[in-house]
């Protein structure tokens, strides 16, 4: 097993806002990236507040599903409320993040997220994204009344409509996997996959390399075409690479 | 900003009005020119958003433009340290949203007041300035009545930044078209939609559609149609209803044509003229179809069947009102109604096209109408005489009705439209049209307009002139004397610095520790190296001041003698060495031992930079060497 895992500014933006954890071993483990979003620096305590709740958290990390979820749960609940308390104390109208993130246990995969930062997998040779996007137009999307290119062009494509840190209550999706065939799962925010196309992720992660330098691949791929915001990627190699 | 707090040197502010999600507003004083305004000040999350902050300028600086009664007057647009405000004309008001209380407006109310807001939307297309963000929140009701809009073009000036929705970003998906909800390019037809949304809500009481999520509202914009308005408000004519829905029409070619064509529809659905209108349109299949499906033989053609349930349309529509009429007895009892169902006197309206304006109003007004004109040029008609008017000559109307008039303001000074940001072509285009003989066109380099888009006009737009005699001169821009930032990692200071004045950038040093990069040289850079830059950019340098100072734990090897035994003694003395430290640890002893020769003992000592550490040796429990060591020493020694 491979852990690997990238977080920068980009090419634009001043400061980086996002947040990544990746912890664990064959056993068990866990990775998170948190986009936060509100300026000074309520962007970035946004998403450090994920990042602590969950590093806090990780030791007591359960390994059954219902319990694995409900944990997953209660720690953006928590950050949640960190968050809210935190703008009420500093007076700012526009806090929040997103999450997105994996926790394994033994053959137990169980994703979760809120927002725009993403999950896929390599299953098969092909490239799934395990999670939809909590944003207006993908909602949209879904409903069938916008196409993706629809989708790519729409000025409020980066409106999402939850976030950790915007409502007494967050939404937080769950999706628990037994024994899933999966080769690599990546979790990222939208600053790699607004700027990278999903063959070209698809094409980086398959590439028969040492993990930490498809992350980097990644990361530049991103900066190449732009950078226009902050990029993270953390990956896990499940299986063993297939030497030719 | 607080109370009492100064902008500009000139403007006290003096208390906060309403707060949203982009920015606040307050009610400031103007010490220059002793008035109130309003100063809406940019919310400072979004004050270093640069691509933000400069679509919010422009857009700001269209509006200065416009002139026009119902339009809240937007006096200045500036920054001051890193605040971003507006600065605008005070109204001592409420807006429509807290006006109306969620209730439906008297009939007449509700139209007097959409008429203003369509002149005001009307003249901003004139200027080619589309509102986008159309809503009874954004309109300001005053004392005596009038009404003014506000917030022209804001809804442009987003972010890219990954927003939430509770940022007020969709905070106006009740009133936003179809075409808006799919991010299509929201233009004349948009405002119309808006319009027809906000008149509805104005009407009934409810927005058109109501859902517990803005996806939830906006795919019903897209999909679902809007209850007819006289479900929800008996009182509100089929006339106007007609108007409402086809405001509300999915296709924006299916809507009135221009703002100045849906007020004319709004104002005379009142008219006794149009008293007894059918349903409008398209919608008179769909709606007949779902109240009343039609069986047709199969055989029947699709102009038959048009016909065929066209002829339905008069039955429901009795049936429909003959029940409300009943339930509205049975609810308001014996008590006295003013619904338009009522029989009320009627008059006849005289002809007073060609009159001159003051003359008709005074005739008009004699026989009880309300009077409201609108100016408007005319190369046959003089100044002050009326040119049309609506509802026309002959009609009979309810007494109390409003006439529109529209009076010639004479021979045609145009308004200068606006052709900043258009290519020279269109530019060229728009001001012959306007009436202009002669465009002079010069270049000049520039950053933030498109080269080949016209940067300013001679002429600022909104000014009055005959255009025939003048000559208008638009400045291009020749694109941007930008250029591509250098790496300047590694450099040292004075490099950097004569880079920086050498090509005319803003350059600020930031000291930075770093254990890869030597002392005085340049670790990073914002922006990065590579990004396109102007003269007078700012440009973040960060120069090392070398390896960050962090405790140190060094080891000292402290020689301690043995003293030799004295001639004629036996056993040799007891010699007893402590060493004791006094460091970041405090104070301690590290070694006690006894020794018979000379020894060498390593001591530890932990320092913090700027701090100093003491080793104390004793023999025999006597001083026998004490010493000092700074962090500098210890630093070395590691």
């Amino acid at each position: 097993m491979e852990l690997a895992y990238l977080t920068t500014t980009g090419k634009v933006r001043l400061k980086n806002e996002d947040t990544v954890l990746l912890v664990g071993d064959e056993k068990q483990g866990l990775a998170v990236v948190a986009d936060g979003m509100g300026g000074h620096a309520a962007g970035e305590k946004a998403s450090a507040i994920v990042y602590q709740v969950f590093a806090d958290a990780y030791v007591d990390m359960p390994s059954r599903p219902g319990e694995l979820s409900s944990w997953i749960e209660q720690q953006v609940q928590e950050a949640n409320s960190q968050i809210l308390q935190y703008s009420k104390t500093e007076n700012l109208a526009v806090v929040g993040t997103t999450m997105a993130c994996v926790c394994w246990s033994d053959e137990l995969l169980v994703i979760g997220h809120v927002g725009d930062s993403r999950v896929y997998a390599i299953e098969e040779g092909q490239l799934r994204q395990l999670t939809d996007d909590h944003s207006y137009v993908n909602m949209l999307k879904q409903l069938g009344e916008l196409s993706e290119e629809e989708v790519e062009n729409h000025p409020r494509r980066n409106v999402i409509t939850r976030s950790i840190g915007s409502n007494e209550v967050v939404d937080v999706d769950v999706q628990v996997r037994d024994a899933p065939d999966y080769e690599i799962v990546l979790v990222c925010s939208d600053g790699l996959t607004d700027e990278v196309p999903d063959e070209v992720i698809q094409q980086l992660l398959q590439e028969d390399a040492p993990l930490e330098q498809i992350v980097e691949r990644l990361v530049s791929e991103a900066n190449e075409r732009g950078g226009a915001d902050n990029i993270t990627v953390a990956a896990i190699r499940f299986k063993e690479r297939k030497r030719v | 900003m607080r109370y009492g707090d100064r902008l500009n040197d000139r403007y006290r502010i003096e208390r906060l009005v309403g707060n949203g999600g982009m920015a606040n507003v307050y009610q400031a004083y103007d010490e220059i020119l002793n008035r109130h305004v309003a100063i809406k000040i940019l919310r400072t999350e979004f004050s270093h958003d640069e691509q933000f902050i400069r679509r919010f300028e422009r857009e700001a600086h269209a509006a200065t433009s416009l002139n026009h009664p119902n339009i809240v007057a937007v006096y200045d647009v500036g920054e001051e340290d890193s605040i971003y405000y507006i600065v605008m004309e005070f109204i001592d008001g409420m807006t429509l949203k807290t006006y109306c209380e969620g209730r439906p407006l008297a009939i007449n109310k509700a139209v007097e007041i959409i008429s203003q807001i369509c002149d005001a939307i009307d003249h901003a297309h004139a200027h080619r300035i589309i509102h986008r963000d159309i809503k009874p929140q954004n309109m300001l009701v005053r004392e005596d009545g009038t009404v003014k809009v506000t917030d022209f073009g804001i809804a442009v000036a987003m972010s890219n930044a990954t927003l939430t929705h509770t940022m007020s970003v969709l905070g106006s998906v009740h009133y936003f078209s179809p075409e808006q909800a799919k991010g299509k390019f929201a233009d004349e037809k948009s405002d119309i939609y808006s319009l027809g949304a906000v008149l509805y809500e104005l009407v009934t009481g409810h927005v058109p559609f109501e859902g517990d999520s803005p996806v939830a509202v906006a795919l019903k914009h897209l999909q679902d149609t809007a209850r007819r308005p006289s479900v929800l408000n008996p009182a509100v004519p089929q006339a106007l209803e007609n108007c409402i829905m086809q405001a509300l029409a999915k296709a924006p070619h299916d809507r009135q044509q221009s703002v100045a064509e849906f007020r004319e529809d709004m104002v005379t659905a009142l008219s006794a003229e149009r008293a007894d209108e059918g349903i409008r349109g398209e919608n008179v299949m769909e709606q007949t179809m779902v109240l009343s499906p039609v069986s047709l033989p199969p055989e029947t053609s699709r102009d038959e069947e048009t016909v065929k349930v066209a002829t339905v349309v008069p039955k429901q529509k009795k049936k429909k009102r003959w029940w409300m009429v009943l339930v509205f007895l049975l609810l308001l009892g014996g008590a006295a109604t003013t619904f338009a169902m009522w029989p009320d006197p009627t008059v006849v309206v005289p002809d007073v096209a060609k009159e001159d304006a003051d003359d008709a109003e005074k005739q008009l007004e004699k026989l009880g109408f309300v009077v409201e004109s609108t100016e408007r040029s005319s190369d046959t008609i003089d100044e002050g005489v009326v040119i049309s008017q609506a509802p026309r000559a002959e009609v009979t109307v309810k007494k109390g009705s409003t006439v529109n008039l529209v009076v010639s303001t004479g021979s045609d000074p145009v308004e200068v439209p606006d052709v900043t940001d258009e290519t020279e072509k269109k530019a060229t285009t728009i001001l012959k049209d306007a009436g202009f003989s002669k465009v002079d066109v010069e270049k000049e380099e520039s950053e933030e307009i498109k080269r080949g888009n016209v940067i300013r006009q001679s002429i600022s737009a909104g000014t009055e002139v005959i255009a025939k005699e003048q000559t208008i001169t638009i400045t291009v821009s020749e694109g941007s004397s930008a250029f591509e930032l250098k790496d300047l990692t590694n450099m040292s200071s004075a490099e950097a610095k004569a880079y920086l004045d050498e090509t005319g950038l803003d350059g600020t040093f930031e000291q930075e520790f770093s254990s890869e990069i030597g002392l005085d040289q340049v670790i990073r850079q914002f922006p990065q190296a590579g990004v396109k830059v102007e003269p007078n950019d700012a440009v973040t340098v960060f120069i090392s001041k070398g390896e960050e100072e962090k405790t140190v734990t060094a080891t000292f090897p402290e020689k301690v003698a043995y003293d030799a035994v004295s001639e004629g003694e036996e056993e040799p003395p007891q010699q007893v060495i402590r060493i004791e430290t006094e460091d970041a640890k405090g104070k301690r002893t590290v070694i006690e031992e006894s020794i018979d020769r000379d020894e060498t003992f390593d001591v530890p000592l932990t320092i913090d930079p700027g701090e100093e550490g003491k080793i104390t040796i004793y023999k025999d429990d006597e001083v026998y060497r004490a010493k000092t060591i700074t962090y500098e020493q210890a630093k070395a020694k590691q």
